[in-house]
Formats: C-alpha cells, structure tokens, sequence
C-alpha cells in the first residue's frame, strides 16, 4: 500500500517541511514504517528508540502514539500520518 | 534596603525618570526613591510602583488620566545577554486593567543612553507631537505632518531628519484611530504589540517617541559584565556546535544521549540553533498538527481543517526563499529576527513573520496562502496593530460571517470566509480606517460581539477582553490559567508552567526549585504557576527577553550584581517577582478589573471528538483557585490580602484596594 507522511520539524541537520510517499506492506505498522522512512532518507532518529527519546513524535490522525505500542498501532491507507519534531515556538 | 538587598553603590541606573505632561507641555525630571530600584528593579516593575498610585482608578484608558510608560529593564543597556528589552505600560483600554507590553530591538538601551530610567506621559495634547531627546534635551515637536503616517515611515521621515541614529518607537493608523488592538512599533517592526497601548498613546495624540542619547550606563565593574557576557557567548557557540554534531549523528545518539544525561543539554543546544535560523516560525507546522496551534477560531482540528500541505506554505523554512539577512535585538547572541526581500510583492525589506502570525493568520483562519501572510505582516507592523489580536478579530468576523450574524451589507459588500485569503486585506484595512463593520471590530472582539449581539459572543475568544495568542490552553493547561489570571491577560508570554517546561527555567537561574505538577492533573498546579508568576516577573524587570530562559544557565545574580552593585539571592530574586506581580494585581482590584472571562473553547467546553485535544477539558475554577491560593491572595475573588501586602511591603496599595473591589467569580464566556 502507498502510504503518504508528512514531515514536519528538523530531522538530524535536515529541515523537512514536506510529505513523502513510502510503499508498505498491507497492515504494516509503526515500526515498520519508520524502519521504511529510516532506509529511504537515512535519518535514523525515524525509529522506535527516537520517539522513545523525544526526537521524534508519531501522531496518526491527530493522536499521538506512545513507542510503546509501535508494533501494535497497524497503518492504513486512509490514515492521516505526520512525523513532528516536538518544540514549540513562541 | 530591607531583607532581600544589601546597598552598596549607586550603579546600574540614574534615579530618575522624564515625566511629560502632554496636556501642558512641560517636561521634568522624577527622582526616583532608591529603595525601589531594590524593591522593584526596573521594566513594569520599576512602572507598577509608580502606575499604582498616579492612575485614578476611574481613569479612562483612552482619556488624559491614563499615562503610558516606556520603562527599559534594569539590565538594559548592558551587554548582559538578551536584556534588550522595554515594557511599555498604562491601563489597557481592552481590558481595563493593568497593561504592559514588551519589544526588543534597540530603541529600549536608547532610553537609557538619554540618561532615564524611563520616560513617562501624563495628560493629552491638543496637536500631534512627538518627544524628541537630542543632546541631552527633551522637547516636545509638532507631529501635524507625521500624522497619518505609517509607523516605519515615521521611522524613516524622522532618520532623515534627525540623523540616522535616532531611535523610534510610534505608532501607525491603528493607534491614530483608536484602534484598541493597536500596538507601539519601534526598530521599523518590532511591536510593543498587546494591551492595546498603542491607542493610548493615539488618544494623547503622541506619534512618537525620537531618541539620541549619549550617556553610558552606569555600571559598578564594566568589565566584569563583559567578560561573562563573552564568556556566555563562547558557552552557546560551544552549545550550537555540540547540537549541530549530535544533531549530524542523531541516529546513534538517542541511546546514548540518555546514558550520559544529555538530554537537555541537546535541547538546549538546538533551541539555539534552529531559532537562529528559523525564529519562532519553526514550529509553525508541527504546533498545527500537535494541538498547541488554534485552528479554525479555536474549534477546529489542524490535521482535519488545516492540514500539513497547506500549513507548510507558512513555515519558516518555507520563508527561507526570501531570507536577506538575520538580525537581533541590542546584546542578544542568538538573533532570532530576519529581514526578508519579497520583489514579487514590492516588498524590498520586510520582516519575517513571527509563528504567532503565521497562525493568527494561517491555522486560525485557514488561510495558506504565504504571500497573503507576508502582505498582512507588511501591513500590521506599518499600521502598529497587534497581530495576534488582529487574527483573533478576523477569525471572529469570518466566523459571524459564516453563521449570517453579519452579512455583505456590513463588510461593504466584502465577501469573507475561512480560506478566503483574498478578502484578509481588505478586511484589515476597513478595521484599521474603521469603515463598516471594521469600525465595530477596530473595538476588539468582547466589544464587538456586545454590540453585534445575535449570539456573536460564542465566537469571540478573548480573556477579559483580550484576543487568545496562538497557544492552545488546552494543550497547555497552565496557559488557561495565566490567560483568565494574570493582571494583563490573554498572553503567551505571562507566566505559566506548561509554557515554560519547554525550557525550564530552573536551568536558567541555578538553584531553583519549581514546585512539581502535573500536566494535566488540575489540583496539581497551583504552587508551580504561582512559583513561575513570581520569577517570571523578575526576569522581565531586568529586562530579559523570553528566549534567554530557554537557552540555559546565566549567571544572573553575578550580572546583577556586576552592572548594578545591587546584591541578591534566589529567595530574593522569588520575593521581587512575587511584589511586583501583587501590585499588578493589586493595580486591578483598584480599578474593579480582575474579571476571569474567558471563551469555553479555550477550556474543551464542550470537549473536542477529534484531533490531538480530543476529549480534553479543563478544570479552570480549581486551577485559578489554587493558583491564587499559592499567592496568598484571596482565592475566591484573587484580590490579594492585607497580609501579603504588609508582607511585600505594599502597604500604600491597602487603602487604594477599598475603593473598588468587587466579588468575581470565574465567568466562561459565552
Ligand atoms: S531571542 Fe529574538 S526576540 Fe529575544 S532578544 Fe533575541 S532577537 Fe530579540
């Protein structure tokens, strides 16, 4: 299945405001997912152990998923998926 | 001087401020007691002290009886890092309390190379003018051909001629016209931009402040400031550089990071080098899509109504096309400004637009349009109108607009709408000039929806009378409190824990303690955000810009000491904060102005079905209650006690109190 993320934030020295279009396996999970984005765009904070420490935050139509149920949490092809960095401006 | 300073010399200000009486015109030196630059240090601190007695509490914000205040921080002037701030102060003709507003830039140090620790306007002139201080003397000039005149070309008209030195702080059109949104602009963008001072300063029609001052500040040890200053600076260049390589390695280092504690070192080190580069702009998107963004007027969901492919379009990374140069206000080593060059839309030199513009007049109003943002940006900052306000009134009018509370024939035939980007403009300009519906909307969003009525107060989200900044309280509970609570409301930048917790400021001043809370356990709350109030005001007297609290340690008591001879500790540093922010307060009891209105979507009433603040609803009456509890202040109505008063050597304000105090309790609008 095509599954689209949107980017948002500063992802090792790269600043990504844009969406990418990732082929998945059907029913793949979170895991999944950022061990695909890992590959393609060779930034390894897209992992479990990134949103473990805060680099990154998984949000799947709107709601935040917790690393610890990133094997559990399957995609689909509807989902809304975005990938933030969490800072907060001012 | 009392417990929480030893005197040793006078350093670190003049003792005096330049009072002038517009209505008469004559201008004269304020000697200021000692004791209150130790009481209150400077900035509003050093302002509440003397607005508390010298405002009626029946004083019309906009009639000779207000006065505004230009008060630069203690620090200011210095090279200490990030004090290169002024507050501007009056009652606020939004709220009818207790007004303050604070800008970086340059033109704060200025006042005090004239030699004062603040220039204050008492009365209302007849004419135009503005205050000139020119080698060493102040006049008051006639404004008659300045008026009328955008903010940046009074700017300009008065560089040519005074000299490119000069200093500016004016308002535009939407002072002039009373607008109660309408902001102080200096450095041709920088705005004194909430409490709605800027009309204020239009109804004592003085268009501006002009500075050229030659007096160094006055400090006990130089070049002890000096080299901390250099020595601050060599820590965050050696911050940006570790983030920089941690950032370059990150796919190794989140284990690592959390073996050897470095967490919030790397956070440190990456605040300032991504607000370097982006400004406050760089989380544009993620806050939409994270909830800490209002979308849609506070009803909407970002990854539903206001998605990332159209959210992106207003980033900062977006706006990096256009960027010329970065800036920063006086002594600041990180430079978050940037100056943007925009030809296709004629605009040679504009400002970067800030993240609380970018979604007062994106996320809020759905509008994805960049060159509509830069266009209103442009715009707000020449017409001095306070751009989240000015959001949070185009978001309400579209609003009315789409539920026919009001229709084409009060916009002047103006077809507005969410998204509708091309009818922003001129929306803004029939409220700036005051046409139509905008004379209604120039009022702020609680007076207009009064005057509208036909349900309009549902859409009109303020706390007592002031527009909501772009920081979902829901997202930040905390910020619920800060925004019905604080003397000035409805702001961001007002002390509030969950805010804060970004960058904490327990980093920034060694040897804090922050009371614990939890984010959203309601009973939690109350003896942090009153710890956060305390030190919050503290560091805006001396002057400090917000950011400087989350860039890490500073060794603030050695500055202090340093530029000023003044000698603290922490537990003083707590108690200045806690007396300054009382006598704000206290100042609203005077004048029957703590209110506790605020709109319900700012409070999940009814709690959202979906996005990231679904089911979120937050418990305000036990959050305030607690908070004012933790102030010692009356925690039904927060008019502080007579006990904390004499505790906080306020005893002048006790009597003041009696005149006008009322019961409140907490009203949620609508
Ligand atoms: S961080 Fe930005 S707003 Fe603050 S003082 Fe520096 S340049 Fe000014």
């Amino acid at each position: 299945m095509k599954i689209i993320v949107n980017l948002a934030g500063s992802f090792g020295l790269k600043s990504i405001n844009s969406e990418v279009s990732i082929d998945l396996k059907e029913n793949a999970n979170v895991e999944e997912l950022l061990q695909a984005l890992r590959r393609l765009l060779k930034i390894k904070v897209f992992s479990v152990k990134g949103m473990k420490s805060n680099f990154i935050v998984v949000m799947i139509n709107g709601e935040r998923i917790d690393p610890k149920f990133a094997k559990n949490r399957n995609i689909c092809e509807s989902d809304y998926i975005s990938i933030v960095q969490p800072i907060q401006g001012g | 001087m009392k417990e929480e300073s030893k005197m040793v010399e006078k350093f670190g200000y003049f003792g005096k401020i330049l009072w002038v009486n517009l209505s008469t015109h004559e201008i004269n030196e304020r000697e200021i007691p000692e004791e209150w630059y130790h009481q209150y240090l400077g900035g509003y601190g050093l302002a509440a002290r003397i607005l508390f007695e010298e405002i009626p509490f029946d004083a019309d914000p906009l009639g000779p009886d207000n006065i505004l205040a230009f008060m630069p921080g203690l620090l200011t002037g210095t090279t200490t890092p990030f004090t290169g701030r002024y507050m501007v102060c009056g009652k606020s003709p939004l709220s009818g309390g207790w007004g303050d507003s604070n800008s970086g830039g340059t033109f704060g140090p200025e006042i005090k190379r004239c030699g004062y620790d603040g220039i204050i306007f008492v009365g209302k002139s007849e004419k135009p003018v503005y205050l000139l201080i020119k080698e060493g003397k102040a006049t008051i000039e006639d404004a008659s051909s300045l008026w009328g005149k955008d903010a940046i070309e009074t700017d300009e008209l008065l560089r040519i001629k005074h000299g490119n030195r000069i200093r500016v702080a004016a308002i535009g059109m939407a002072g002039e016209n009373l607008i109660r949104n309408a902001g102080i602009v200096n450095d041709k963008g920088r705005i004194a931009a909430r409490s709605g001072l800027g009309a204020v300063m239009g109804s004592k029609k003085l268009k501006a402040v002009a500075l050229i001052g030659a007096t160094k500040y006055p400090y006990k040890n130089k070049n002890s400031v000096i080299q901390m200053t250099k020595e601050y600076k060599d820590k965050m260049k050696f911050k940006d550089l570790m983030s920089r390589v941690m950032m370059k390695f990150n796919n190794i280092l989140p284990g690592m990071m959390r073996l050897i504690k470095m967490d919030l070192f790397l956070t440190e080190g990456m605040q300032v080098t991504m607000m370097s580069k982006y400004g406050t702009g760089l989380s544009t998107a993620i806050s939409s899509e994270v909830g800490d963004a209002p979308v849609k007027n506070w009803n909407g969901v970002g990854y539903i109504d206001f998605p990332q492919k159209k959210v992106r379009n207003l980033t900062a990374q977006n706006l990096e096309q256009w960027k010329v140069k970065p800036y920063g206000c006086f002594s600041c080593p990180l430079r978050c400004g940037a100056i943007l060059s925009v030809p296709e839309l004629n605009l040679k030199e504009t400002h970067r637009p800030e993240y609380e513009t970018a979604t007062a007049f994106g996320a809020l109003i759905l509008n994805d349009d960049v060159n509509t943002l830069l266009k209103v940006n442009e715009y707000l900052n020449r017409a001095g109108y306070d751009s989240i306000s000015a959001g949070g009134v185009v978001a309400f009018a579209i609003e009315c607009f789409e539920n026919g509370i009001i229709t084409k024939e009060d916009t002047g035939g103006l077809e507005i709408g969410w998204g509708k980007s091309e009818s922003i403009m001129p929306l803004l300009e029939m409220i700036v000039k005051r046409e139509h519906i905008g004379a209604i909307l120039a009022d702020g969003v609680k007076i207009a929806a009064e005057k509208i009525g036909k349900g309009a107060e549902k859409y009109a989200v303020h706390a007592n009378g002031q527009e909501l900044p772009m920081h979902d309280s829901k997202f930040g509970p905390s910020l619920a409190t800060t925004y019905v609570s604080d003397p000035t409301p409805g702001r961001h930048t007002a002390a509030s824990i969950d805010f804060m917790e970004v960058g904490p400021i327990g980093k920034f001043i060694k040897g804090l303690k922050i009371p614990k809370s939890k984010k959203h356990k309601y009973n939690s709350k109350g003896p942090a955000q009153a710890f956060m109030a305390k030190i919050h005001q503290t560091v805006n007297a001396l002057g400090f810009c917000n950011f400087a609290t989350w860039s890490g340690n500073i060794r603030l008591l050695d500055f202090i000491f340093q530029a000023t001879g003044i000698q603290l500790t922490n537990d003083d540093l707590i108690k200045i904060g806690y007396r300054i922010q009382t006598l704000r307060q206290a100042f609203n009891a005077k004048h029957g102005a703590i209110q506790h209105q605020i709109n319900t979507r700012a409070l999940g009433i009814p709690p959202m079905e979906k996005g990231p603040l679904k089911g979120i609803t937050l418990d305000i009456k036990t959050m305030v209650r607690d908070y004012y509890e933790s102030m010692n202040w009356d925690p039904e109505t927060g008019i502080p006690t007579n006990s904390v008063l004499e505790h906080l050597e306020l005893d002048f304000a006790k009597t003041s109190l009696k005149l006008n105090t009322k019961n409140t309790t907490i009203v949620m609008l609508p």
